[in-house]
């Protein structure tokens, strides 16, 4: 269930209302998968079957490698568990698009092949859980970390349910040692936590539902009956709708883990204050950049080879990560696009540096939002012919087709999501709340909690990061 | 050591939080609790939400009631026309209210004589215009269709969050006026309390699905002039700010010179399509009644002018083995006036239903 909705207020409350009643930590853990395991059950109750396969198989896999001493076997095992885990996001995925363009190939070939409708429901999650077992085999292969004896430890770390569906990207080296020992309640954290969560639903349901996203919609459903007006602001609002959508759903899950005693890494910070490119992905969606970096990028030769291996290192990296987002050309484009950034800005860092003497920091954010936010078009793009209609639609000279006061808060919270991430960009998230006076705290999350009251009651939107 | 994501997140800070949660809390509640006093006094008053989970509730009730069933399919003028009370009582027979706001008959007709558990009498309200199953796969009964007919493809149907989030849902659409008639907390406080002449609540959804209009409680003739307005496609020609009267005359001017549709729009395979539902219906021992709903004024003369009689209604007449009933047709359904041009008001429903079950000869025996 997603967390801007009625039902997982009730869920929230019962989940902490029963773990922090429990004193042994056996049984709080176990309370914690019976509710992981509901949470997920309750958008296919079958798709709970696949977790278990994938938690329970990884979990076995772990298990052989940490006891073998033989490099081969060792080997096999990491094959066997790469086989499995990325064989079920392979089949569930991608499926569909694999079929679709051979059947495209071999028409270009002159070969009639017309395959069975897959029809397959894409399990919610699936690629956030089959990152998490990846990364868990992968260090205990690489002898980072040693494989938990633990199925119930290692089920929780799989499944703990504010990063099931939708990240952080939680690695078991972070998490599992906060299985070691009991937790005992903290008002601090639990505080803290439902601040966090309230900051990350209203980042969702008020910016990223109410002002930035139909805007966003209006825009790409019909792009070729919209003006340049419309087109500007709602490119800009996209920028927003994603950035609050996702940050949204993490700052919510990092708040929840913590409601019941777990820490959870940032995910994102400021990203549209980076300077330059490699700022950005050390800022945006943290924690799969920092997977793709050490378990895509360094084992290609990262930087470690000449420019020729680098770069392809870092467009495959780039291209991969692209295509983690969904089965489609238009994500590779997308990720493309950031990795001949990314090579550009490797390649002219000399030049760049004696340049820069002559470009404030602010002004570099400003430019790199700007190709940020133009790069963000195929990705929202559901094909190239919308993409297209789009860019020209930047360029039609015409009045709003969208309502004056609707493009006006899209284009004021655009703006002021730039400016604030351009000010915090050196600050930790959340310092800003603390530092605030008692009364201006409370009117602050009274603000927000009114916000979110006033934006209920419509159709609850997914989350954009559910579908990947 | 593999380099692991930063966890340097700021430390938990200590804080009063007692006292920061109570008073934000106090603060929200103060604002509902005034929100919802002052809109009672602007005449406001909760109503019952008309959701998908509500429609897939009474297409259930539909199925089981077999030959018991009075399954009314339409769009907003049978929604609003027809006291399901009254209907009960006369006919004898369980009304169920399928009719979907805005939205084609089709899907859920389709559905209809698909599904074998129907039985009843289907009454189908007909807008003027062509007849024909094409093109009608998307809109909300199209939606609303595909999620029953989805229900309906196992014996037994997992429940997932949405079962108990429509429930939730729907009960605090019940008890709060913020969400009065579909709105959010947001559109009251902007159309509703600070807006100065907002349009009062003149529509009502109650559970069983029917809505009531009050039209005495709306700003005549502006509420009817755009109602025709968006009826007619709000042509640009039409400048809408200018003074009633000469608004009026315009739309009056731009309505004499509508032309036909060409009559080829009605196809014989549309035609055929329909009654092959129809036929499928009646052959289980159900009923099929085509109903036009009264229509006034400026709404009554476009439709006249787009859709001849003789070309669209009168040639549905000819082809279909179902009961058809014009209003136009009857002095007991002509004597009443939209006041929108397109719906009943709420003082006309209880006489308009009584008089439908006399000529469609719904009446208990």
């Amino acid at each position: 269930m997603p967390f801007n909705t009625f039902t997982f207020f009730l869920f929230f409350l019962l989940a902490l209302g029963t773990y922090w009643s429990i004193s042994s930590w056996w049984l709080k853990k176990t309370t914690l998968l019976v509710f992981s395991q509901v949470f997920y059950a309750a958008w296919n109750p079958p798709f709970v079957i696949l977790l278990w396969f994938a938690t329970f198989s990884n979990w076995l896999i772990a298990r052989q490698i940490n006891t073998t001493s033989s490099d081969i076997l060792r080997k096999f095992w990491l094959i066997c568990s790469i086989s499995v885990s990325l064989g079920l996001l392979v089949f569930f995925k991608y499926g569909d698009f694999v079929l679709n363009n051979f059947s495209e190939l071999a028409k270009y070939l002159g070969i009639y092949f017309r395959p069975a409708p897959f029809n397959m429901v894409l399990p919610i999650g699936i690629s956030f859980y089959t990152f998490h077992a990846l990364s868990y085999t992968i260090d205990i292969y690489r002898r980072y970390s040693v494989a938990t004896a633990s199925l119930q430890d290692f089920a929780l770390y799989m499944s703990f349910f504010p990063q099931l569906v939708a990240g952080p990207i939680v690695r078991a080296g972070h998490f599992l040692p906060q299985l070691r020992d009991s937790k005992s309640f903290n008002k601090d954290q639990l505080g803290w936590g439902l601040v966090l969560f309230i900051f990350g639903l209203f980042q969702k349901s008020v910016l990223a539902d109410a002002v930035f996203a139909p805007v966003v919609d209006q825009l790409y459903a019909e792009p070729s009956l919209v003006s340049a007006w419309d087109a500007w602001i709602g490119v800009l609002a996209f920028s927003g709708q994603i950035f609050c959508d996702f940050s949204g759903y993490s700052t919510c899950a990092i708040g929840l883990a913590l409601c019941f005693g777990f820490n959870f890494p940032d995910n994102f910070r400021a990203p549209y204050g980076a300077v330059g490119f490699s700022d950005y992905w050390r800022r945006w969606h943290i924690s799969l950049s920092t997977w793709l970096r050490d378990y895509l990028y360094i084992p290609l030769g990262g930087n470690r080879g000449g420019v020729l291996a680098t770069s392809r290192a870092l467009m495959l990296t780039m291209l991969i990560g692209g295509l983690w987002h969904g089965a489609s050309w238009m994500f590779m484009l997308w990720g493309g696009l950031h990795g001949m950034y990314l090579l550009a800005e490797h390649l002219l860092k000399p030049v760049a540096n004696r340049l820069g003497i002559f470009f404030s920091n602010e002004g570099v954010a400003v430019a790199t939002f700007f190709v940020v936010t133009f790069t963000w078009i195929p990705f929202r793009a559901p094909d190239g012919g919308v993409a297209l209609a789009v860019v020209k639609a930047l360029f039609r000279p015409d009045f709003p087709a969208i309502p004056a006061y609707t493009l006006l808060c899209a284009c004021v919270c655009s703006v002021g999501l730039v400016w604030w991430h351009i000010a915090q960009n050196q600050a930790h998230a959340g310092a800003w709340f603390i530092r605030m006076p008692r009364l201006l705290q409370a009117l602050t999350l009274g603000l927000c909690m009114l916000g979110i009251f006033l934006v209920s009651g419509g159709e609850p939107r997914g989350f954009i990061y559910f579908q990947f | 050591m593999a380099s692991y994501i930063s966890s340097s997140n700021l430390p938990v800070p200590h804080l009063r939080w007692t006292w920061i949660f109570c008073s934000a809390l106090l603060m929200v509640l103060a604002y509902v609790g005034a929100s919802e006093f002052f809109l009672a006094a602007k005449g406001f008053a909760a109503t019952a939400r008309d959701s998908e989970g509500r429609w897939l509730m009474e297409r259930k009730r539909a199925a089981s009631l077999g030959g018991d069933a009075l399954i009314l399919v339409g769009a907003s003028r049978i929604q609003l026309g027809l006291d399901l009370k009254v209907l009960r009582q006369r006919t004898g027979r369980e009304p169920v209210q399928l009719a979907i706001d805005g939205s084609s008959y089709v899907p859920v007709l389709q559905g209809l004589a698909r599904d074998p558990e129907i039985s009843g009498t289907v009454v189908v309200d007909i807008m003027p215009g062509p007849v024909g199953f094409g093109g009608e796969n998307t809109g909300a009964s199209a939606h609303f269709q595909a999620a029953y007919d989805a229900q309906q493809t196992s014996q037994f149907h997992w429940p997932t969050y949405l079962t108990v989030e429509n429930w939730l849902a729907d009960t605090a659409r019940r008890h709060f006026i913020n969400y009065a008639d579909g709105a959010r907390p947001l559109d009251s406080l902007v159309n509703r309390l600070l807006n100065a002449i907002a349009t009062p609540q003149y529509l009502v959804t109650y559970p069983d699905r029917s809505r009531r209009a009050d039209y005495q409680l709306v700003k005549m003739p502006d509420f009817y002039l755009s109602r025709v307005l968006r009826h007619i496609g709000n042509p640009k020609s039409i400048d809408i700010n200018q003074p009633t009267e000469q608004l009026m005359r315009n739309i009056e001017l731009y309505i004499a010179k509508i032309n036909p549709e060409s009559e080829a729009i009605q196809t014989q395979g549309g035609l055929n399509d329909l009654e092959a539902a129809v036929a499928t219906i009646q052959a289980r021992g159900g009923q099929v009644i085509f109903l036009v709903m009264p229509t006034s004024g400026l709404i009554l003369a476009a439709d006249s002018k787009r859709f001849p009689r003789a070309a669209y209604w009168d040639k549905l007449v000819s082809t279909t083995t179902a009961k058809t009933v014009h209003w136009q047709d009857h002095p007991e359904l002509s004597g009443f006036t939209c006041p929108d041009g397109s719906h009943l008001d709420k003082r006309d429903i209880n006489a308009f239903t009584n008089a439908i079950i006399e000529v469609a000869g719904l009446r208990m025996q």
